[in-house]
């Protein structure tokens, strides 16, 4: 008779966390200030904290940091979607930002479940309203939305190459 | 700077030309409103031209953008030159191609070329 059983493994496999990356290495997810139970209080202070997490970013041959409009389109989806949750979606319940193998990854999340429009004005006329969330369909890489019985959140991915 | 703080400050030349200048981040919290009522005044005054100095911009939103279109609607009603002036940061540069509204201004390269344009 074998004697011998099989155990099953209990308990998380070792893999790869922010705490893995070896020492010294630049933090990958940032929360805003005040923990990360909190949001921020508004767009400059959600756009402060992506500041913070990109300028940890090393890239490029030399070492240097991110291209100048990498920050730029990362600071202007960032301003839009959380301007867009407290203007337009009841409030903001929830904010990540966190640097991955694709780039920025932005998670916003809002209090409505009333989806974002964009004004159907015809392009190039300079019309006064309305640019937020076309802003943030042309500079992020990739948007999504999930909706659930209190509001929705909405991700978007900002290439950072 | 948090981005909270904005200055707008106004300034009229004897000439009747006014020069709006602007200085900390353009968002829907930071006083957008008080760039308008400054460019509202502006156009209302019936000066020669009005030059906003956007070098102090560090970031400008969509909400900032909305303020500027504000008042160049205004000033277009009253038949007021508006003139931005730069050199602009990366970032107000980038609002402005990507939404496609840079044509919408006239725009120098300066407050000194925006006088004299």
């Amino acid at each position: 008779m074998n004697g011998e059983k099989e155990h099953p493994v209990y308990g998380t496999s070792p893999g790869r966390g922010p705490g893995d990356a070896g020492p010294g290495a630049a933090p990958s997810r940032a929360a805003p200030a005040g923990g990360p139970a909190s949001v921020p209080r508004n767009a400059a202070a959600a756009r402060e904290t992506v500041t913070r997490l990109l300028a940890s970013r090393i890239h490029g041959p030399a070492g240097e940091g991110l291209a100048e409009v990498v920050v730029s389109d990362a600071l202007l989806v960032t301003s839009e979607l959380v301007t867009n949750a407290f203007r337009h979606g009841g409030g903001l319940t929830g904010f990540t930002a966190e640097l991955t193998g694709e780039g920025l990854l932005l998670a916003v999340a809002d209090a409505s479940t009333d989806a974002p429009v964009a004004s159907p004005h015809p392009p190039r006329t300079a019309h006064v309203g309305g640019y937020g969330w076309p802003l943030v369909c042309r500079l992020a890489e990739r948007v999504s939305i999930t909706f659930h019985p209190g509001g929705k959140r909405i991700v978007a991915l900002i290439a950072l190459a | 700077m948090t981005g909270d703080d904005l200055s707008v400050v106004v300034e009229t030349a004897h000439d009747g030309a006014v020069l709006i200048r602007v200085r900390g981040s353009l968002d829907a919290w930071s006083g957008s409103k008080e760039l308008v009522g400054a460019l509202t005044g502006a156009a209302r005054g019936g000066g020669r031209r009005t030059v906003v100095d956007l070098s102090g911009v560090e970031f400008a939103d969509s909400a900032g953008l909305h303020a500027l279109l504000h008042g160049r609607r205004k000033h277009g009603e009253a038949g007021v030159p508006l003139v931005l002036a730069g050199p602009m940061t990366a970032t107000l540069r980038r609002l402005f191609e990507v939404t496609g509204t840079l044509d919408a201004f006239e725009v120098a390269d300066s407050v000194e070329t925006a006088f004299t344009w």
